[in-house]
């Protein structure tokens, strides 16, 4: 009797236990989205987060003076309206009217030039200072010699007057970013705003608990009629993709692949799993993977050679080795970018003709080349692939899988990677984004190229300059078209593939969607259980 | 006593090489800490106020100096991603390590040094056939899966803990038998030879001869003797604990300073980098000599080397 009453209670005590550390932290009644992370967002604060973790929950506590709906157009946010003037220079924003801070503070047109500045200024040390630089005045900011850029103004409380030195036709895509988001007047250069952030978004930071988790909670007086839905977001921490992707699938998770894709093989197994047939959602993804080909480094220098290249390459399997969560890229403009034309074709594979042009070219047996590469798994896989397929035209790649920064620094630097595996996820939906910023000749300085293919054409050149001084969108995206047409006959790039958003969602999250932007929109989106 | 003041300048040595190294190797590593804060799309100019404002831009000399100057001091420097200071964040995350290697050796203890008792007072007994099973189970399992292996059976499949995630004792239980079990193989092999010479030697036949009972002669004879390599060896293991903390932590989420490094480490975010190699430094540099210190202690016979 007495040894039955121990193990009795024995047993009361170890199911207390497992119950204290199974407990959730949030009460059910509530409408709470739970997503997981592996690792804490870097930083929370919008004039820094440039990465996907630190966008995406940031960008759930701030506005900026213009956003992007959900088809990736502008539109309104903490302005309620805007003009431009005749000569593209100045742009008049009137501000929306009594909208306050997280703190009770009242939101003014002050904030929005303290934002502003602050993300030019060297102490911030922003990513996104870089972007604002046709801002008057804005060089002398970045480069610590004004504490004020003369080119931002709040003339009234209600507001802003932002001058360009010259027209930026896509200044308002630029503005749209996280690193336009508004912060209070001084309070975000107290030490310690990156982790507790105060913004006019449709969630407050809570508060986040080391290691375990990040609260958001509702913002009660959110100046945008009915939103948000939800009365929370948590985003747990410590989980690494398999543990996710198991929490998911006992239902402690609300959402899968917000902040990082699916695992391969979770996917596969998830994706024949009749339980989640229908669940999955799926978007392009502004984003173009590529096999970069150093035009200053031999053999690369002759366009034959590149164009064997980019014949010799099958994108058809790369899209089977990502298990279809992918497209075959034509261009470097993926399909769901603003720009984008259908008509826009690459080389096609024909491993005939590339072992003629290396022939031509005077590489009859095929030559070997180092190929610089992120140590990622997908990437490498990707890599292995293109290695086999550039040997069967006599083309020896030896793979140099390093870490992201190592390759980052790697093909900045001119004859260091003669081919290299390359990504370029959009900054704003815009062809501007993609095609200057990779193949212009300015890009390229002795100490950093952003243009790593230092490809040098006069024609590509002329037509992006065009591009860039072009008020009408649609003449603006057919010179982006033309241009891109003479970059992909030149072949310095070969486009392999745009990657697909495929997030995995419970039966009862309502409204979800996945923004062409934002790595999560909580417009709409709740939770009936 | 010269022994003592030795070893305490052999471990300050050891630890300004170690800072050195470290220091050296963050100019090894050929990623540009600024290029990566600023992004692919970043240009020139701003790299350039991002290396200034980083202090990247002074000589060589001087940042050796800076550097030097406020490690001696406990001050690691600033965060390049967060701006945060670094000794915080190391001391905001040292407690999850701590748990982490702290329920490790309790599997040293409990398993290792357990069967390994067991097997050497039993030779070919139960306990020893075991013992020798777990300590080559324990040796080539690679630890990160049987971390997934254990969350899969015990967390999903019969979720009875925690399935990763921080907070309470139940959530360690997993993480600290991935990171123990493979040492406590190696305590399982140490202490089972080590007890079986021990209790051949002639003060054990005598330490019997004189009547004192078999668990006296175990522990007041026996056990001291052959306690002495594993406590050389617990000091060499905190080397081994914060090295396979990285591992375990990152497949448990535990938020530790080896799932913090592994961050800064994709971010090239230096100072947190070179804070934590130093902060580890200094705990193996500290461990080793009080394992020293309590060596002596077992071992009169060590003081005079």
């Amino acid at each position: 009797m007495l040894k039955s009453s121990t193990h009795a209670l024995a047993a009361l005590a170890l199911a207390a236990l497992v119950a204290v550390g199974c407990s959730s932290p949030s009460t059910s009644s509530k409408a709470v989205l739970k997503l997981g992370l592996q690792d804490p967002p870097s930083t929370l604060d919008p004039a820094v987060a440039y990465n996907i973790p630190a966008i995406g929950v940031s960008h759930l506590m701030f506005n900026g003076l213009v956003t992007f709906d959900p088809q990736a157009k502008l539109v309104p946010d903490l302005a309620e309206s805007w003009t431009v003037s005749p000569d593209g220079r100045e742009y008049r924003f009137t501000l929306r009217d009594g909208v306050r801070f997280h703190d009770g503070k009242p939101f003014s047109s002050a904030d929005v030039k303290y934002s502003l500045e602050r993300v030019l200024k060297p102490a911030t040390k922003s990513p996104g200072s870089s972007f604002f630089r046709q801002i008057e005045g804005a060089p002398a900011v970045i480069a610590g010699d004004a504490p004020h850029a003369s080119g931002i103004m709040a003339p009234t409380p209600r507001e802003v007057v932002i001058r360009l030195a010259a027209p930026q036709p896509y200044f308002l895509q630029l503005l749209a970013m996280g690193f336009g988001s508004v912060v209070p007047d001084g309070q975000a250069d107290a030490p310690g705003f990156e982790k507790h952030p105060i913004g006019t978004g449709p969630f407050a930071f809570e508060g986040m608990v080391a290691g375990q988790r990040i609260t958001l909670t509702k913002n009660p007086h959110y100046f945008k009629p009915d939103e948000p839905k939800l009365d929370g977001i948590e985003v747990h921490l410590g989980l690494n993709e398999q543990v996710e992707t198991l929490r998911f699938e006992r239902g402690e998770l609300d959402v899968l692949g917000v902040f990082r894709n699916i695992g391969a093989a979770d996917y596969v197994r998830l994706s024949k799993d009749p339980k989640w047939q229908g669940k999955f959602l799926e978007a392009a993804d502004n984003a173009t993977h590529y096999l970069g080909l150093n035009t200053g480094m031999k053999p690369f220098d002759n366009p034959k050679v590149r164009e064997a290249v980019a014949r010799a390459i099958d994108k058809s399997k790369i899209v089977t080795l990502l298990n279809g969560r992918a497209v075959p890229a034509e261009g470097m403009l993926p399909p769901s970018l603003p720009g984008f034309g259908p008509e826009d074709k690459g080389y096609p594979y024909s491993p005939d003709v590339a072992r003629k042009l290396l022939a031509e070219a005077g590489y009859p047996n095929g030559f070997t080349t180092p190929y610089w590469t992120s140590n990622s798994q997908t990437v490498l896989k990707v890599a292995q692939q293109i290695q086999q397929d550039l040997s069967q035209v006599g083309i020896k790649a030896e793979l140099k899988p390093v870490t992201f920064p190592t390759l980052l620094s790697a093909v900045s630097r001119p004859g260091n990677a003669p081919m290299f595996g390359g990504n370029w996820s959009q900054d704003y939906p815009d062809p501007s984004n993609f095609l200057p910023t990779l193949f212009h000749s300015r890009q390229i300085k002795p100490s950093h190229a952003i243009n790593s293919t230092f490809f040098t054409d006069a024609l590509t050149d002329r037509l992006l300059d065009q591009a860039d001084r072009q008020p009408s969108e649609a003449e603006r995206f057919a010179t982006y078209r033309k241009a891109q047409e003479r970059i992909i006959a030149q072949a310095p790039v070969v486009p392999l593939y745009h990657p697909k958003n495929v997030d995995l969602t419970q039966s009862w999250v309502k409204g979800y969607r996945i923004h062409p932007v934002w790595p999560l929109d909580p417009t709409g989106l709740t939770i009936a259980k | 006593m010269s022994g003592i003041v030795k070893r305490l300048l052999g471990a300050i040595a050891v630890w300004l090489g170690v800072a050195t190294l470290a220091f050296a190797l963050t100019y090894v590593i050929p990623a540009d800490p600024a290029k990566t804060l600023a992004g692919a799309q970043a240009d020139a100019a701003t790299v350039e106020n991002i290396r200034r404002e980083l202090g990247l831009d002074a000589p060589l000399p001087v940042q050796y100096a800076r550097y030097m100057g406020g490690a001696v001091r406990g001050d690691f420097g600033t965060s390049y991603v967060s701006g945060s200071p670094v000794m915080p964040m190391i001391l905001e995350r040292l407690p999850a390590t701590a748990a982490l290697a702290g329920g490790a050796v309790g599997v040293y203890v409990l398993i290792g040094v357990g069967l390994g008792l067991w097997g050497g007072l039993k030779p070919r007994g139960v306990g020893d056939k075991l013992g020798v099973v777990m300590a080559a189970g324990g040796v080539s399992v690679p630890s990160f899966w049987f971390g997934l292996a254990l969350l899969y059976l015990f967390a999903y499949r019969y979720p009875i803990l925690p399935l990763g995630g921080y907070g309470s004792p139940l959530h360690l239980i997993l993480p600290a038998l991935t990171l123990g079990i493979g040492g406590a193989a190696y305590y399982i092999r140490l202490l089972r030879q080590s007890m079986q010479d021990v209790m051949r030697q002639d003060f054990i036949r005598t330490a019997r001869a004189k009547g004192l009972p078999e668990p006296q002669v175990v522990t007041r004879h026996a056990l001291r003797n052959a306690s002495l390599p594993i406590v050389t060896l617990l000091g060499v293991d905190v080397a081994h604990l914060l090295g396979g903390a990285v591992l375990t932590e990152s497949v448990f989420g535990w938020p530790g300073i080896g799932s913090q490094a592994m961050q800064a480490i994709a971010t090239m975010d230096v100072p947190v980098i070179m804070g934590t190699v130093l902060f580890a430094a200094t705990v193996i540099v500290a461990v080793n000599l009080i394992v020293d210190l309590v060596t002596r202690v077992l071992d009169p016979r060590v003081s005079s080397l």
